[in-house]
């Protein structure tokens, strides 16, 4: 391929919070000109704690304008841009963007066959459609809290992960429409719900509790119906654990050969896979008195010569000291005009040998007002001076 | 005009388990043609593996097998011989993407099977984009690492932060790490392994050529939790099960009189709106729960009161009368209690499918309502080797006796 896939690619974005902005990044890093739109008359984005800093790991690759979409000449600018996009991104509240004239009904007036994505918690309409969600709701709404944690525990709250696989989502939904249009010419709108997305991601548990009836012990923390031994185990190290599943007789022999407790091959508990999956209580805690002498990464080099499945549970600073993934560039550094600089991590994929890069630091906002609204829309320079003077652009 | 999005759009799919087949499931629910090459007598991973229908163990049984591989007409092969090699060669040639799950090992250059190279498929078929899935990649220190779904969950780095929160910690605090329910690690790779697959369709549209997609699970999972684990290089944080209780707001998990629910108040006007609804209590009017600030650094004091109000309460009545105030709140469902969800059966987010072995029943559509080309429900995942016929025959052109040669040799 000669350059990136989504070149000829312009969104019109008007996303805010993580899963909206993860979307767009997701499509900016893959080519596209991700055009971020911010209204000061919008509520929007995280609590000022967090905002610097969640921001510029969202919206590097992008560009930034501003703009008053609660004025007429605000949300005017806003479709003479969508014009001249091919893609339409938005996850305010439901009814927020017809508020501004903004809905698709009336951006196909001004661009046919535009695609327009509407992401929301629950869906644009219906009962529940004003209300309000965020990642953790998602997930426990959805279903994944409830079959998530320890098998005596109680359900878990899962976080940012859930927001940036809606992200995916709808990054997936837009794409497969834009591909339509491509070939078709026919855009069209999209309704997602985040918190379906995530029934989708446990599918077999809905078929489950329709045609078997409820499951009594819905959570399995790290185990494995059939896999033994299958878990996490503590490391020497403080907080330091790691992850073995033993699926086949070779990976178990491969295992008690580290181990060096050969006198397991002969020891009825373990004889098959079917008693180790019984027997897996002891095995746990055979098991961890033997792991707490090494460290992960010991263990990790340790098993996988013997062919074992072992991994670490990787925190934060194991990916950036990981050598595997320093090879892989799994991030980069930006610099931002200021001069600072900061380490993002890129996109998931290597295309053709090549992870796209972090071409761009995450824009402040409004700084790229002037090269798209004189370079790309054509607005004389007085003309939007005089829009900056009267706060439509702010 | 409409038809569906990925009309003419043909996949082959040589994968097994989760990521590879939701990847492939994901465009066949849009409508692409996609082929699902299986080893002859016991096919795909996930028919061995439950649930099961009734608890039944059986090639067709397994509920995992038939979500994630609905919409796909299916084939069998083994590959693992030159002449099933030399047909998969005679499949790519007449497909737009191939996605694929094999080890890295068996892909590269010096191999078993140099067919699968992508340089070669390339050279077969240049329009052809092929998606690689592997736990770490095509390459670098740990491509032939072995990993199954819970090693790649926590080689992404979540796993380590899970549980955590108020109640966990209080519960548990020195216990190990989890990962998610179900598979969901496999479901993500697969979702984003669709993106970037979509993303090359659009490209080939520029120039015709095709593409490989590198997608390691590492890095995919990676990749949901990236602004919090750039905390790390940008001031030495380490978000852990311990310290994710400490936060820049209010709210988490909570208990209540007949379940679990989930609530954030990020600034001073929800928490006055949850006031209201919990009645306006005496201890909100203290000093020291006055401000956003006052009251994180209080947490504990204020979660323990907000639960208290809760167990007089039950999830339905809080989650409908906080959110009548704008205030964030929802509860935690059982499997169950999501079927029965009115919210999705307004939308009609639960399709009603069918599938010969196991009989009608409601599956998940899509989370996306495309307004044009939606999702549709087109046939059930496939017995093993059911479309052998079709496509051999009509692809590739082979007969009934060939087909029972290739048969006989266990080729297919």
């Amino acid at each position: 391929m000669n350059g990136l896939p989504l070149r000829n690619v312009r969104v019109a974005d008007f996303s805010w919070a993580a899963a909206g902005p993860y979307s767009t990044l997701l499509l900016a890093s893959l080519g596209a000109e991700v055009i971020k739109v911010t209204s000061s008359s919008a509520r929007g984005g995280f609590p000022r704690a967090r905002a610097a800093d969640v921001d510029r790991y969202l919206n590097y690759n992008k560009l930034s304008i501003t703009l008053d979409l609660s004025t007429p000449e605000g949300a005017g600018l806003a479709r003479e841009l969508i014009k001249v996009c091919d893609l339409v991104v938005e996850n305010y509240r439901p009814g927020t963007m017809k508020r501004f004239g903004l809905d698709y009904q009336e951006l196909t007036r001004v661009k046919p066959d535009i695609v327009m994505v509407s992401s929301s918690s629950l869906g644009a309409e219906g009962p529940q459609s004003r209300y309000t969600g965020f990642a953790p709701i998602f997930a426990t709404m959805g279903g994944l809290s409830h079959i998530t944690g320890y098998p005596d525990g109680i359900p878990t709250e899962l976080r940012l992960m859930v927001d940036y696989t809606v992200g995916h989502a709808t990054a997936y939904a837009a794409l497969v429409a834009l591909y339509h249009q491509r070939a078709t010419g026919q855009g069209q709108y999209i309704d997602l719900a985040s918190r379906d997305v995530i029934t989708c991601l446990m599918g077999e548990h809905i078929l489950e509790a329709q045609l078997n009836g409820p499951n009594p012990n819905p959570r399995m923390g790290n185990r494995d119906h059939i896999m033994a031994p299958h878990g996490v185990y503590r490391c020497k190290g403080e907080d330091a654990w790691i992850t073995i599943a033993i699926a086949t007789q070779e990976e178990w022999e491969g295992l008690c050969q580290a181990m060096e407790r050969l006198d397991w091959l002969a020891d009825e508990r373990f004889a098959d896979s079917y008693r180790r999956w019984l027997h897996q209580d002891e095995l746990e805690q055979l098991i961890n008195a033997w792991t707490v002498n090494y460290t992960p990464f010991e263990l990790m080099r340790l098993l996988q010569e013997k062919g074992v499945a072992a991994v670490p549970s990787y925190s934060a600073r194991d990916l950036f000291e990981d050598p595997h993934l320093k090879d892989r560039r799994f991030s980069e550094e930006v610099t931002d005009p200021s001069g600072e600089k900061y380490t993002v991590i890129t996109a998931p994929w290597l295309l053709d040998g090549r992870r796209p890069e972090a071409r761009r630091h995450a824009p402040y906002p409004g700084e790229d007002n002037r090269m798209v609204f004189e370079g790309l829309l054509g607005l004389p320079s007085a003309e939007v001076d005089r829009l900056i003077e009267a706060g439509v652009i702010r | 005009m409409s038809g569906s999005a990925l009309d003419g759009v043909k996949v082959l799919e040589l994968c097994s388990f989760g990521a590879g087949p939701f990847c492939a499931r994901l465009l066949a629910d849009m409508g692409a043609d996609v082929v699902k090459v299986e080893p002859p007598e016991v096919g795909d991973e996930s028919r061995r593996r439950g649930p099961f229908y009734k608890n039944q163990p059986g090639t067709d049984t397994s509920l995992l097998y038939i979500y994630l591989n609905s919409n796909k007409r299916g084939i069998t092969l083994d590959i693992n011989t030159p002449t099933g090699m030399e047909i998969v060669v005679e499949l790519v040639k007449r497909v737009d993407l191939l996605v694929e799950d094999l080890p890295a090992r068996m892909v590269g250059a010096r191999d078993a099977s140099p067919l699968l190279d992508y340089s070669t498929l390339h050279n077969i078929n240049p329009r052809l984009i092929v998606t690689s899935i592997t736990p770490f990649g095509q390459s670098g220190p740990y491509k032939d690492y072995k990993a199954y779904y819970l090693n790649a969950y926590h080689a992404g780095g979540d796993g380590y932060m899970l549980p955590g929160g108020r109640l966990a910690d209080q519960l548990y605090p020195e216990r190990e790490p989890i990962k998610p329910g179900g598979y969901l690690g496999e479901y993500q790779v697969g979702l984003s392994a669709a993106v970037a697959s979509i993303a090359a369709l659009l490209g080939r549209m520029l120039d015709g050529q095709g593409q490989h997609i590198d997608v390691s699970k590492q890095e995919t999972l990676i990749n949901l939790n990236a602004a919090d684990f750039c905390q790390y290089p940008a001031r030495g944080y380490v978000e852990n099960r311990r310290n994710r209780y400490l936060s820049h707001y209010n709210g988490g998990l909570y208990r209540c009189k007949d379940g679990f629910w989930e609530l954030l108040i990020p600034s001073q006007r929800q928490w006055e709106a949850m006031v209201k609804v919990m009645g306006e209590p005496e201890w909100t009017r203290n000093e020291r729960y006055a401000t956003q600030e006052s009251r994180v650094a209080r947490r504990e004091e204020v979660d323990e009161k907000i639960e208290e109000w809760a167990m007089n309460h039950t999830r339905e009545d809080i989650y409908h009368s906080l959110q009548a105030q704008g205030v964030a709140a929802g509860p935690v469902y059982s499997t169950e209690e999501v079927l029965k969800d009115q919210q999705m059966e307004f939308r009609g987010f639960f399709a009603e499918t069918e599938h010969p072995r196991v009989g009608k029943f409601k599956a998940p559509s899509a989370a996306y309502k495309l307004s044009h080309t939606p999702w549709a429900f087109r046939w059930p995942a496939p017995s093993l080797g059911q479309h052998n016929v079709e496509i051999y025959g009509g692809w590739l052109g082979y007969d009934n006796q060939e087909l029972s040669r290739l048969r006989r040799a266990e080729i297919i």
